[in-house]
C-alpha cells in the first residue's frame, strides 16, 4: 500500500524473455480453459443417448391383447379373431409390451374369412404428430386421428385420404393361432409415428 | 451526480452534529438544513427536540436515504391513459402465479411413476393433483393458478396490441419491444409446460404433440426434443425436467426480462398520451407521481385482480382432473387453450404435400406448421419497428406521444389484418366442427382478412373526424382532475 502514495521504487529490470513466456503461458491456459469448458458440455451431450430408455418392440409371434376396456374386451385379455365383426376396429398391444405406446396396433376387420383373412393391422400412432388414432372407424370407413383429423383408408394400406398427415400408417402382418388368438406375424412396414 | 435529484424537490437531509458517519469521519459541522418532512416549515426549536426528532425519523433515513429515494424515484412521473395498466396486469398475474404456484409446489409430486390409489394404478403426479383437488384451499389455488395464467397471457397480448396500434414501439423503444415479445414467448412456453404437470390424458396428449413437433426439426430435432422432454416423451425423466423448467427456469427468465423491461422504461421514459403535448413543455414527462398516486392505483389494481381471480376460480372450475381422466392407451380429442389455438389451427390445415426431402432430413408439415409458421409470425412481430416506414428517417428524433390509430391508417390496417388472420386460424382449428373443408378454410382464412383490411383502410382513409377524435385523447384534456407532476427529462 505504501507504494501507492510513496515514491516510486525504481522499475525492476524486466526480463523481456520471461514476460513473453508468461503471456504465452497465460494464453494457452485460457485456451485450455475454453477447451475444457467445451468438453464439459460435449461429454454430457454424448450421454444423451442414454436418456432414451430401452423400450420393448413388437416381435413376430407376439400374441395381441386388448389395450383398454373399450371395444368389447378388457385390458390385457387376448384378442380373438372372432371378436371383430366386419367394419370393427380395436386397438391391441403385443402381450406384455404395453410399456411402449408405439407398440399400439390398430386391427380392422374388412371382411369375413378364416384365420387372419379379412383382418388388417396398422400402427395406431398417427404419422402426423404421434397421437393415437380412434379405434372405431369414422363414418367414411376411415381410420381418423383425434388431434388434427388426419384420415387413413384401412382398405388401401392406410393411405392418407385427408388431413395433414403426409405418410400412410405402417402396416403389420397378422396370423391367428389355432385357439383363435390374433398374433403378430412380422414387423411394421415402416417407421412408427412422425418422423 | 450533484444535481441528479432535479429542481422540483430539494434534497432533505437530517444530520445532527453529534452523529458520526459510518465511514468514521465526523459529520459536517453545519446545522440541519431542513427538518424532516413531517414538520415541514418548522424551525428547530431546541437541540434536544431536534435530537429526538432526528432519532425518530433518522434511523431509517440515515441508512436508506428515504427522502433522497423519494426525490429520485418516488417523484417519477407516470403518464395517465386508459390503456396504461395492461403491462401492470401481466406483472401482477405473474406475482399471483408465483404465490399460488409455491403453494401448489408444496403438494405436487413431479413423477409419472405408477402408484396405487384406492386400488387404481395412477401416475404419481396425477394422484398428487387429485390430492390437491381434495383439499378445498389447494383446489381453489389450483384454479386461481390456471385462471391467472390465462390472464397473464391475455394481458401481455393486449399490452402488445396497444403498443402496436399507438405506434410506441418506434424510436427509441425498439429494444423494449423486442424484450416484450420475448416475454410473450416465455409466457406461452410457461403455459405450455404447465399443460404436462397434471399428467392426465389431456396433458400426455398435448405435451406429446409438443414433443413430436420438437422432433420434427431437421437434424437437431431428436436431440433437442430428448433434451427438453427428458428422453422420448413420456418417460420417467419427462416430468422432473418439464417441472423444473416450469417452476424455475422459465419464471426466472420472465423475472429477468421483466426487470430489463422496466429498466428500459425508466431509461427511455414512458410514452405519453397526446394531451401531454399540450400541458407539458417539450422534453418533460407529464403524469402522476409514482409515490403515492401511481402506487395507490397499482395497489388497487392488484387487489382487484386478486379478488376477481378468486371469485372467478370459485365460480368456474377450470380443467378438473375428472374431465379427461388418467392417461390411457387412447388419445382424447383435444384442442389447446386459446393462446396456442392458432398454431393448432394452422397445423390442422397445413397441406400434407408440403413435404420436402433435403440433405439434412425431411421437412414435413409438422415442422412447417409447428415451428416455421409460428417462427414467421413472431419474426414479423419482432421486426415491426424496422418494417414501420415512419420509424425511418431522422426528422423525428424520438416518438414520445401515442399516435391515435386512426391517424396511421396503414399501421391500423396491417394490425387489424394480422389479428383477423390469427382469428381465422381459430376458425381453422374448428373447421371440422364447422363443416368446412381444408380448401374452404384456406380461402376463408385469406379472404376474410383481406376484406377486413380493405374495409379498415377505406374507413381510416375517409378520416371521419368524429371517429378519429374518439381515439384522440387530446380531445378530453379540458377537465382532467388528476394531479400532474412534471418530472425532468434528464437523468432521473
Amino acid at each position: 500500500m505504501d507504494n501507492v502514495t510513496g515514491t516510486r521504487s525504481p522499475a525492476p529490470e524486466v526480463d523481456e524473455h520471461w514476460m513473453v513466456n508468461r503471456r504465452r503461458a497465460l494464453k494457452w491456459l485460457i485456451r485450455a480453459g475454453y477447451g475444457a469448458f467445451a468438453l464439459a458440455f460435449a461429454l454430457p451431450a454424448l450421454a444423451l443417448r442414454a436418456l432414451s430408455q430401452q423400450q420393448s418392440e413388437v416381435a413376430s409371434g407376439d400374441p395381441l391383447v386388448y389395450a383398454s376396456n373399450a371395444g368389447g374386451g378388457t385390458a390385457g385379455q387376448p384378442v380373438m379373431a372372432s371378436d371383430l365383426a366386419v367394419g370393427d376396429g380395436i386397438q391391441a398391444f403385443p402381450q406384455g409390451k404395453d410399456d411402449n405406446q408405439t407398440n399400439l396396433i390398430q386391427i380392422v376387420r374388412l371382411g369375413d374369412g378364416e384365420g387372419a383373412e379379412g383382418l388388417v393391422a396398422y400402427s395406431a400412432i398417427c404419422t402426423h404428430l404421434g397421437c393415437v388414432v380412434y379405434a372405431d372407424l369414422n363414418q367414411d370407413g376411415n381410420i381418423a386421428c383425434p388431434c388434427h383429423n388426419s384420415q387413413f383408408d384401412p382398405t388401401a394400406e392406410a393411405e392418407v385420404t385427408g388431413g395433414p398427415a403426409d405418410r400412410a400408417l405402417p402396416s403389420i402382418e397378422l396370423s391367428v393361432t389355432p385357439e383363435g388368438i390374433i398374433s403378430v406375424a412380422g414387423r411394421f412396414s415402416g417407421p412408427i409415428g412422425p418422423s | 451526480m450533484t444535481d441528479q435529484r432535479g429542481p422540483a424537490v430539494p434534497p432533505v437531509t437530517i444530520m445532527p452534529a453529534s452523529e458520526v458517519r459510518p465511514g468514521g469521519r465526523a459529520a459536517p459541522r453545519t446545522a440541519p438544513r431542513q427538518v424532516p418532512r413531517t414538520g415541514e416549515g418548522r424551525r428547530v426549536a431546541a437541540p434536544r427536540a431536534a435530537k429526538r426528532d432526528a432519532s425518530r425519523a433518522g434511523w431509517v433515513e440515515e441508512r436508506l436515504d428515504v427522502t433522497g429515494l423519494n426525490a429520485k424515484y418516488g417523484r417519477k412521473a407516470f403518464p395517465v391513459h386508459t390503456t396504461f395498466f395492461l403491462g401492470e396486469m401481466a406483472a401482477f398475474a405473474f406475482i399471483i402465479l408465483i404465490v399460488t404456484g409455491i403453494y401448489l409446489g408444496l403438494i405436487y409430486i413431479p413423477s409419472s411413476a405408477p402408484v396405487e390409489v384406492d386400488g387404481q394404478e395412477l401416475p404419481e403426479a396425477y394422484a398428487s393433483v387429485r390430492l390437491i383437488e381434495s383439499i378445498p384451499v389447494a383446489n381453489l389455488f389450483r384454479n386461481v393458478h390456471h385462471w391467472a395464467a390465462h390472464v397473464m397471457v391475455l394481458a401481455t397480448l393486449l399490452h402488445l396490441i396497444r403498443i402496436f396500434f399507438f405506434g410506441t414501439y418506434r424510436r427509441p423503444r425498439e429494444l423494449n419491444w423486442i424484450i416484450g415479445v420475448v416475454m410473450l414467448i416465455l409466457t406461452l412456453v410457461a403455459g405450455f409446460l404447465g399443460y404436462a404437470l397434471p399428467f392426465d390424458s389431456y396433458a400426455v396428449t398435448a405435451t406429446g404433440i409438443g414433443y413430436s413437433i420438437a422432433r420434427s426439426i431437421p437434424w437437431v430435432g431428436n436431440v433437442a426434443a430428448e433434451l427438453f422432454f427428458g428422453g422420448a416423451f413420456p418417460t420417467l425423466g419427462s416430468l422432473p425436467r418439464l417441472y423444473t423448467l416450469h417452476i424455475f427456469v422459465v419464471p426466472a427468465l420472465i423475472a429477468l426480462t421483466t426487470a430489463a423491461h422496466i429498466l428500459l422504461i425508466v431509461k427511455n421514459k414512458h410514452s405519453q398520451p397526446g394531451y401531454a403535448r399540450k400541458l407539458a413543455e417539450p422534453g418533460r414527462v407529464l403524469g402522476v407521481p409514482a409515490w403515492p398516486y401511481q402506487a395507490l392505483l397499482a395497489g388497487q389494481l392488484f387487489l382487484l385482480m386478486f379478488g376477481a381471480l378468486f371469485i372467478l376460480s370459485a365460480l368456474f372450475e377450470i380443467h378438473p382432473l375428472a374431465a379427461y381422466g388418467p392417461p390411457g392407451p387412447g388419445t382424447p380429442a383435444v384442442k389447446p387453450d386459446w393462446y396456442l389455438l392458432w398454431v393448432y389451427g394452422f397445423l390442422d390445415i397445413v397441406p400434407a404435400s408440403l413435404t420436402l426431402t433435403t440433405p439434412i432430413g425431411t421437412i414435413g408439415p409438422q415442422f412447417i406448421g409447428g415451428i416455421v409458421f409460428p417462427g414467421i409470425i413472431f419474426t414479423l412481430i419482432f421486426l415491426a419497428p424496422w418494417l414501420d416506414r415512419t420509424n425511418r428517417g431522422r426528422d423525428v428524433p424520438r416518438f414520445e406521444y401515442l399516435q391515435p390509430p386512426a391517424q396511421a391508417p396503414v399501421r391500423l390496417t396491417i394490425g387489424v389484418g394480422f389479428l383477423t388472420y390469427i382469428g381465422m386460424l381459430f376458425v381453422a382449428g374448428y373447421h371440422v366442427e364447422l363443416g368446412l373443408s381444408i380448401a374452404q378454410t384456406w380461402y376463408l382464412s385469406l379472404i376474410v382478412p383481406a376484406v377486413v383490411m380493405a374495409a379498415t383502410y377505406g374507413i381510416a382513409r375517409q378520416r371521419d373526424p368524429a371517429w378519429s377524435r374518439r381515439f384522440d385523447p387530446s380531445a378530453e384534456e379540458e377537465d382532467e382532475e388528476v394531479l400532474y407532476v412534471e418530472a425532468p427529462r434528464g437523468d432521473q
